[in-house]
């Protein structure tokens, strides 16, 4: 990430958010206070043990949920203010998901995955091209159940930038993989990041896979714990675990 | 054809026994429904036919006595077949 994109100001702004799940008597408090920016075309690690509060804050900044208090910003956009069909919009318009277990249509090919979403996107690439960018180019006309793990994660991520999201956020991507296969899901998102100039969010607790971010947002108990910068980003092809 | 409907059709092929089942039951309800409204409606259309054949009335009126001139105008009264 460069000093401009910090110039033009955060893509996305959270302000002291926190988050309370009620279950009958019992409150559970996934977010207490998270305040941090995302910048455009940056690469971003969220860190955290397991109930941290990752997913809780992925799904708030996709508009998949909405905090209990504080606010969050897109662009001009505020999203803590936005109806239902605003914020089905905003992440139709904006956002790229990728999650654990892929989440694919089990009847319908790669290709067919893709054109799920090309077929409501306002300029989406050619489901093709996008497979071609996680290098399945060969695989287009496979079932999911055709494909193994990493292939499916590959077309999950090719249907999520398909539509040129302006982010791309993705919780625990390798986390239903191997290492080795993690690692070549982890190259095709980097490759979306540094040819596309997708703002990537990366959700795990793989303390490894923080070194290719630009920056590490470790949270712990629904708090940001520290926000660090990588002075050398890791290539993903560079890590192990 | 949008990837959408692509999955809709193999959907119900891979269902393929159930959706004929479903269709059948869908098809037989329809078909019932038709039938009770034309039984209904044909039974209707008899009665109706049966009581102008046989020109029965659909109100009665009477009275004891009454002064002659009174039946021209009875007579005159829309719908009125005989006074």
């Amino acid at each position: 990430m460069n000093s401009s994109a910090i110039a033009a100001g955060p893509v996305f702004s959270a302000r002291d958010i926190t988050r309370v799940y009620r279950m009958g008597e019992v409150s559970v408090h996934a977010l207490r206070g998270v305040t941090m920016d995302l910048y455009r075309g940056e690469f971003v690690v969220l860190l955290g043990p397991s109930g941290s509060g990752k997913s809780t804050l992925l799904n708030i900044l996709g508009g998949l949920d909405v905090p209990t208090t504080g606010s969050v910003h897109f662009l001009d956009q505020n999203l803590t203010q936005s109806t239902d069909r605003e914020l089905t919009q905003f992440r139709r318009d904006h956002v790229g998901f990728v999650f654990q277990f892929y989440n694919l249509i089990p009847s319908l090919t790669a290709r067919e995955n893709v054109a799920l979403v090309t077929e409501i996107a306002n300029n989406p690439m050619d489901p093709a091209e996008a497979l071609a960018l996680v290098g399945l180019e060969a695989r287009v006309d496979h079932f999911p159940a055709q494909m193994s793990g990493g292939e499916q994660q590959r077309v999950a991520i090719a249907r999520a930038v398909a539509k040129r999201p302006d982010v791309l956020l993705c919780d625990e991507p390798t986390g239903a993989l191997d290492a080795k296969t993690g690692i070549v899901v982890l190259e095709v998102i980097e490759r979306i990041n540094r040819e596309l100039g997708t703002t990537t969010a990366v959700i795990t607790h793989n303390a490894m896979i923080a070194e290719m971010a630009d920056r590490v947002i470790s949270l712990s108990d629904g708090r940001v714990s520290e926000i660090r910068r990588n002075e050398r980003k890791r290539p993903a092809s560079e890590i192990v675990w | 054809m949008r990837a959408i409907h692509r999955k809709l059709l193999r959907n119900l092929w891979v269902m393929k026994g159930q959706s004929i089942a479903i269709a059948l039951v869908i098809a037989s309800g329809i078909a019932m429904s038709v039938m009770s409204l034309s039984t209904l409606r044909s039974l209707q259309a008899t009665r109706e036919t049966y009581y102008q054949r046989f020109r029965f009335a659909e109100v009665f009126a009477s009275f004891k006595r009454g002064p002659l001139s009174l039946q021209q105008r009875v007579e005159d009264i829309s719908g009125v077949a005989r006074a």
